[in-house]
Parts: structure tokens; sequence; C-alpha cells
């Protein structure tokens, strides 16, 4: 037997690393400001993104000389509030896939995934049919579907007894293909089908024709939720050791768990109240964050909610770019860019799994 | 001052422990030895909070402790579980700060004494060079270090730890146990289940020996670890006699003839 013998050599303390919160926050409402500028200006009637500044700005009581009746008409009605639709719904997809990746200890957790979102159009389609979508019942119901099917997917979660990836998304891809099935049902055999909008914008996801009604209708909820979840943030962080650590660790983890799991459907179900299930959005942003930023909930909640805004900002603007022979919905454009993100999460997953 | 008062526990319809009294005062480092499935680790994680007894009751400080609320309950007991699996890549440092939750407020950030106290709890564990890295990248050993650094930035008069030194290379056990040791020598209660007879009678102050779910003996090693003692808990003849370097003693377990 040989052995070449080698001195240990002494190991340097390394500096305890400051992941930089307010840097990356403000890079973050940045980049959100110049998606959502880019979007209103862009589209068949091009606004110059100095015109769309003086337009905001009188509001604001500043002088709004030198732009047309048109494009304050473009602007004000038509583009603006489609942007801040997408922009609730974006932040509000982003927390509740980063509270659920939490929740089940599994990164490939999120609202569309799981059969959440499914679970909320259910919701929301049954409001519309059933004649009863005045105000705050649409989002209403849209919530108390997403509650029900994150209840039952918590329950086979529990069940299963393991943190690991496989039963929350079984019984995921199951939900989806059930709640699915009851969407098209419900919409096939409405009354007046033009109200629902097709099952396609729910099946699939879309932000055409988004008035301000839809933006009043989601703003609430959506930055209640987007605010009251980071008062849960340092919770997260200690429940991702587990029960027993976290429990000992003094988070009281069945209420945390509870109370985190309602606002996530909160969201959810804003978000699909007004623009049907619009999947990858809770999957993308969180991970990007993360890859950036590290997985400190203090930071991750926040940012989650600005990139998932400024990523379905984009999305939906590309899919309103689209050339003209192809129409493309927001959530086809949000899977081109998320699912090969969610296959790449798999397959990193399975390698570190083993 | 931990006070088990007649506890019974019942896992998934199972009685696990039976009618189990123990007081343990401040400044004691008590092992909780036996063979496997004798109830260790359920006994200390009822005392943790983390099963409700059927009967009886854990007292702390004269107070149940499934009474009382977990961040409350977490400023007193810190438990140190064998090990975790982190979905999300959390630096060591990041972790030993996670045991500073139960003394800040909702809205509170860690303060500069805070970090100190981490810090200090790294140095001490010896896990101060792997502040950086990812939890989920370190071995078995070196993550119990660092989740031993947590339960001590945690700063709990009582301090129980779920066989801390299974993991671990020889130098880190003894590491460990001295530094539990000095925990109970400051005037902490430190309960730790272990495995090796020789490291308890070594390092602990009073052991506690558990067979079927009940307290057979307790007290200083010297009367737990009598040979009748071993035969009725692990079924096997034991020789015990002192050690010739460390003067504790240490067991021999004999081969059945």
């Amino acid at each position: 037997m040989w052995c070449r013998m080698i001195e240990p050599t002494p190991e340097e303390p390394l500096p305890r690393p400051r992941p930089r919160t307010a840097v990356t926050l403000a890079g973050l409402a940045v980049l959100l400001v110049a998606a959502g500028m880019a979007a209103v200006s862009l589209g068949p009637v091009p606004v110059a993104p100095g015109d769309v500044a003086t337009i905001l700005a009188a509001h604001l009581g500043l002088p709004g000389d030198g732009v047309t009746a048109q494009d304050v008409l473009v602007v004000e009605q038509l583009r603006l509030p489609r942007v801040l639709v997408a922009a609730l719904a974006g932040a509000a997809l982003g927390v509740a896939g980063a509270v659920m990746q939490a929740l089940f200890g599994n990164p490939l957790a999120e609202p569309g995934v799981t059969g959440v979102s499914s679970g909320a159009a259910v919701g929301a389609v049954l409001a519309i049919t059933s004649g009863a979508a005045g105000g705050l019942v649409l989002p209403a119901a849209a919530f108390a579907g997403a509650l029900v099917t994150v209840a039952v997917v918590y329950a086979i979660g529990a069940f299963g007894r393991e943190r690991g990836m496989a039963t929350v998304l079984l019984a995921g891809v199951a939900l989806n293909a059930l709640l699915g099935a009851v969407v098209s049902v419900l919409v096939a055999n409405a009354p007046d089908e033009e109200s629902l909008r097709g099952v396609v914008f729910w099946l699939q996801g879309d932000l055409d024709a988004r008035t301000w009604e839809h933006v009043r209708l989601i703003a609430g909820p959506v930055l209640a939720g987007v605010a009251v979840t980071p008062a849960f943030a340092r919770d997260l962080n200690v429940m991702l050791l587990g029960d027993d650590a976290a429990r000992t660790g003094g988070v009281d983890v069945t209420r945390t768990r509870h109370l985190l799991l309602i606002l996530a459907s909160l969201l959810a179900g804003a978000a699909v109240s007004v623009s049907g299930v619009i999947g990858f959005v809770g999957l993308v942003a969180p991970h990007i964050v993360r890859l950036v930023a590290g997985p400190d909930h203090r930071l991750l909640l926040p940012a989650s909610a600005l990139l998932g805004a400024a990523f379905l900002v984009l999305a939906d603007t590309a899919a309103r770019m689209s050339p003209v022979p192809v129409a493309l919905q927001t959530g086809v454009v949000t899977a081109f860019a998320g699912a090969p993100v969610f296959l790449l999460l798999v397959l990193w997953s399975a390698r570190s799994a083993r | 001052m931990i006070a088990v008062d007649g506890l019974h526990v019942e896992l998934d319809g199972n009685a696990v422990l039976h009618d189990v009294e123990l007081a343990v005062p401040p400044g004691r480092i008590v092992g909780l030895v036996g063979p496997n499935g004798a109830g260790k680790s359920t006994l200390l994680r009822t005392i943790a909070g983390l099963h409700r007894p059927s009967r009886g009751r854990v007292l702390l400080a004269g107070r149940p402790v499934h009474a009382r609320k977990p961040q409350e309950l977490a400023r007193d007991v810190a438990y140190l579980p064998q090990d975790i699996a982190l979905p999300f890549p959390f630096t060591a440092y990041q972790v030993t700060l996670m045991g500073r939750h139960p003394h800040l407020g909702r809205f509170a950030r860690e303060s500069a004494a805070d970090h100190r106290t981490a810090q200090r709890a790294m140095a001490a564990t010896g896990t101060a060079h792997l502040a950086g890295r990812s939890v989920a990248t370190l071995s078995g050993g070196e993550r119990q270090l660092v989740l031993l650094a947590k339960a001590l930035a945690q700063d709990a008069p009582v301090l129980l730890a779920d066989e801390p030194v299974s993991a671990l290379d020889l130098r880190h056990q003894l590491d460990v146990l001295r530094l539990l040791r000095g925990c109970a020598g400051a005037g902490r209660t430190v309960l730790v289940v272990l495995h090796d007879l020789n490291l308890a009678a070594r390092y602990c102050t009073e052991l506690a020996l558990l067979s079927g779910g009940r307290v057979i003996a307790c007290g200083p090693p010297a009367t737990v670890l009598a040979p009748d003692h071993l035969a009725t808990a692990y079924g096997v003849g034991a020789v015990v006699r002192p050690d010739d370097v460390t003067g504790s003693l240490t067991v021999t377990a004999l081969e059945n003839p």
C-alpha cells in the first residue's frame, strides 16, 4: 500500500455573505417600470415613450401638451389597464409560486403545476355561468376554487408524508386534467357562452381586452397579499429546515402554513379571475431570484413579485406583438419561456437527488 | 430544571414510552442511552414539545411544555435534530442565524448582537470556514456541526441533542461532546441521545438507560452501566471497567456463547 501525504492547509474563515437586498429590489423595480413603459408604447399605434411619460405625468398636474387625443385614448384606455393587469397578475403568481415552493418543500410547485390555478378557473367559470359574477364575486369565487384545490394538494402531500417532488406533482397532473375537464364541461354547457370568452381563455390564459374594471377587481387582493406575505418571510426560511426543526426553532408551523396557503390561494385566485390559467410565472420568477440573490424569503418574496410582474408584462407584450398571421395568447408565451425552465429544474433535481 | 412526570407517549397507536419519570437540574449533561427502538429519541422529542403525551407531562421550570407557544418555548429549549434536508441553497451562516428566530419580532431584522452570537456559535463548533457554503452541499458531519451551531445560537437554557455525533469523525465527536459538556458547565441543562456507551460514560454527568419504552436505570454512569442493566437492555453480557487512559468506564460487549 502506498499513499501520498499532504499537510492540510489551515482554512481561512470566509467573510459573512451579505445579500444586497436594496440593490436587487431597486434593480427589479427599474426593470418593471422599463417593461411597463415599453409595453405601453409598443403596439399597432406606436406611442413614443416620451409621450407615454407626458400622458401619465398629466395626471400628476404636469402640463400634458404635445400629445394627440388618439394617443391619450390608446394609452389610457387600451394599453395601460392591460399592462397593469399583467403586472398585478404576474406579481401575484410570482409570490404565490415562491410561497408554495417553500410550503411544499418542492422547487417545482407553483399555482399552474399543482392545479391550483385550474381550481381557481373552475371557481371563476362557476361564478360566471351561475350569473353571480358581479363585483368582487368573481375573484372571490376563484379564491374559493384555489383554496379547495390547495387543501386537496396539501392533504395528498401530507398523506404521502414526504417532502419529495413526486407526490405533489403527480397530484397536480391529475387535478389539472380533472379541473380542465370541469371547465370544458361548464363552458360548453353555458347558456351564454359569449360572456365566458370560450374555454381556451380559461385553460390557456390571456390578457386580451383587459380594462380598468379588471384592474380594480384584483388590485385590492393582490396588493394586500403581496404586502402581507413578507411578514412571514423568516418563518418560511425556518420552515424549510423541516417541521420538527421549525417548531422547535420557534415557528407555529400549522398555523403559519394554513395562513400562507390561504394567502397563496388568494393571490392565485385573483390572477386567474382576470387572466385565466397562466402557467410558469410562479416557477420562473422565484427561481431566477434565487439564482441571483439567494433563497432568503425576506428578499425572495418582494423580488418574485417585481420579477413576476415584469415577466408577465413582457410576455404579454410579446403575445400582442406577434407578427400578423400568428396569434399568440399570453399563457402560450409564458409556457414557451417557462416550460424549458421547468424541464431544466426537473433534470437538475433528479441529478441532485441521486 | 426539566421534570418528566408519569409520561406515556403513543405514536400511531403504539405505546412508545411507559410511565417515564426523570428530573434533570441545570448544569447537568444527561445521556439517554439504550438499544434501538427503546424510545430515546421519542423521549427527547416529547421534552422538545414535538409529541403530545397521552398521559403525564413534561415540566420546564414548573410549566408544562405542551401548553407553551412555539416561539416562547424555543427561547427556553433548543433541539438539535439528527439531520435536515434543505431543498434550497441556504448557506451555513444563514442557517446558523435562523437560531435567532425565536428572539426576534415579526418585523425585526437581526441586530449586530444576533450576528455576533451566530458567529461565536460557528467559531465554537469549528464551522466558521463553512459560513458561505450551501448547507445542501456539506457532508453529513459538517451539516450536523452547522445544526449544532444553530442550536447554540438559539441560546436557550435547555439543549436537546438527538445523536449529535452519529455522523462525525473521531476528533469531531470529542469536540462536540466537550462543547456540550461545556454548555452544561456554564449552567445549561443538556440532554443528549447517544449510542456509544463509552462516549456517554466519558462525557455525561448522568445517564438514563431506556429499554422497551421504560427507564430501567438512571444516575451516574457507574451505577447505570452495570452488567446486569446492560444484559436487561441489550441482551448481551458485558465487561465494564475503567479505561486506562481516561479513567472513565468502558463497556466491552461479549459475544453470546
